[in-house]
């Protein structure tokens, strides 16, 4: 829920154990505690989309078992070592910084991804305010971090499941082509439209192709999206890596955001997440200020994370008898 | 349930769709893995862990694990 500084201050004080998501300013405030933070202005509440700097959304957790560590480019590859067993672990990264792109590169390969549950998001600023910084604070130490990601990991008692899950408004686009990718990476320069080798950013031009739509890459079933963030020359650059051997297409058009959550997010009517975020440039692209989505509320981020980087995706995690 | 090397191989080799988020992002990584190294091998391996990750979340696993048990 988002609540006023002094109203997560008081909540700090009483020892539970939080997740809160507020500007740089706010949380470099807030005192010492059980929780972990990372900065957005940006929200999803139950009374519609908000853009706030004088508020944090804060999510609480029951009594559980728990860590608070951080973690540098060198040393992310151990958060699925240190995840407990049956649990799960929210981490926050601050965009840009060398471990976002360490983990964006290299999560889907670490030691026991997929059997331990890593879920969170990537930390941002507001977009129409400069001079701003992307952070991630340990709450315990105080320590408010640019370039170290700071992680939650949570035990569940062993008679329950966690399950992540997305929620993906785009699907990919059965009448385009596909797109694969030779090179790796936030940026690339050429791409195989059908099997054919093509500059991506001429691809792109010479198709009108509409670059608020995601790519989806085809995951066994399950649909990524990989958000464009600029075409400049002959470079396409993301705001997550492309893969080789993932069959990519551009999305299929969504006329209103906002009808096409509610829709999806009828089965969620009584779902109880205990933790959700969604992506910023759903925010922006669907016009989601002020406008509800009925379930699945929390920060509004730079780039998600279920299990390994995803982009313009609601992510949540449940606890299942 | 156990996924057999033979209805894996059938899995990493071929096209098929799964519900279960982690699990389909799993198997799209041990694609990646036998396709560079399709060995008796590395075979054995990525079932052990397509079963560890069945038998640890076999309660969310209800319609995947009936498109395998049709491999």
């Amino acid at each position: 829920m988002l609540l006023k500084f002094d109203e997560v201050c008081d909540i700090i004080h009483s020892g539970v154990l939080l997740h809160i998501a507020g500007t740089e300013a706010l949380l470099k405030k807030l005192p010492k505690g059980n929780w972990i933070g990372g900065s957005t202005d940006y929200f999803m509440t139950a009374d519609g989309g908000k853009i706030s700097n004088d508020s944090l959304f804060v999510t609480s957790f029951p009594d559980m078992d728990f860590k608070i560590t951080t973690y540098n480019s060198h040393t992310i590859k151990d958060v699925t070592a240190d995840a407990y067993d049956n649990g799960f672990s929210i981490i926050i990264i601050p965009f840009e910084s060398e471990v976002h792109k360490t983990y964006a590169h290299n999560a889907a390969g670490f030691e026991g991804m997929f059997i331990k549950n890593i879920v969170g998001w990537i930390a941002g600023i507001n977009l129409g305010v400069p001079g701003q910084v992307p952070v991630a604070v340990n709450g315990q130490t105080g320590v408010v971090s640019s370039d170290e990601a700071v992680v939650l990991h949570l035990c569940v008692p062993d008679d329950k499941t966690v399950n992540i899950g997305i929620v993906n408004i785009f699907k990919q686009d059965e009448n385009m082509p596909t797109i694969e990718f030779d090179e790796e990476g936030f940026s690339v320069c050429k791409c195989r439209v059908n099997g054919e080798e093509t500059i991506f950013s001429d691809y792109i031009a010479q198709n009108s192709i509409d670059t608020r739509l995601p790519l989806v890459g085809d995951y066994s079933g399950a649909g990524v999206n990989i958000s464009i963030k600029t075409v400049e020359n002959d470079s396409v650059s993301f705001y997550a890596p492309v893969f080789k051997d993932i069959k990519y297409r551009i999305a299929k058009p969504v006329s209103n955001y906002a009808k096409e959550f509610s829709e999806r997010l009828v089965p969620f009517k009584d779902t109880e997440s205990m933790f959700s975020c969604n992506c910023v440039l759903n925010f922006l692209y669907g016009e989601l200020e002020g406008k509800g989505i009925d379930t699945f509320h929390g920060p509004i981020t730079f780039g998600e994370i279920a299990y390994q980087l995803v982009n313009q995706t609601l992510v949540y995690v449940t606890i299942l008898d | 349930m156990n996924i057999t090397p033979e209805q894996l191989h059938k899995i990493l080799t071929g096209s098929y769709s799964f519900s279960q988020l982690g699990f389909s992002m799993l198997i799209t990584r041990l694609k990646g893995i036998y396709a560079k190294d399709p060995s008796p091998y590395t075979l054995q391996s990525c079932t052990r862990e397509a079963n560890a990750f069945l038998n640890k979340y076999s309660n969310v696993m209800a319609s995947d694990c009936s498109i395998i048990a049709e491999l």
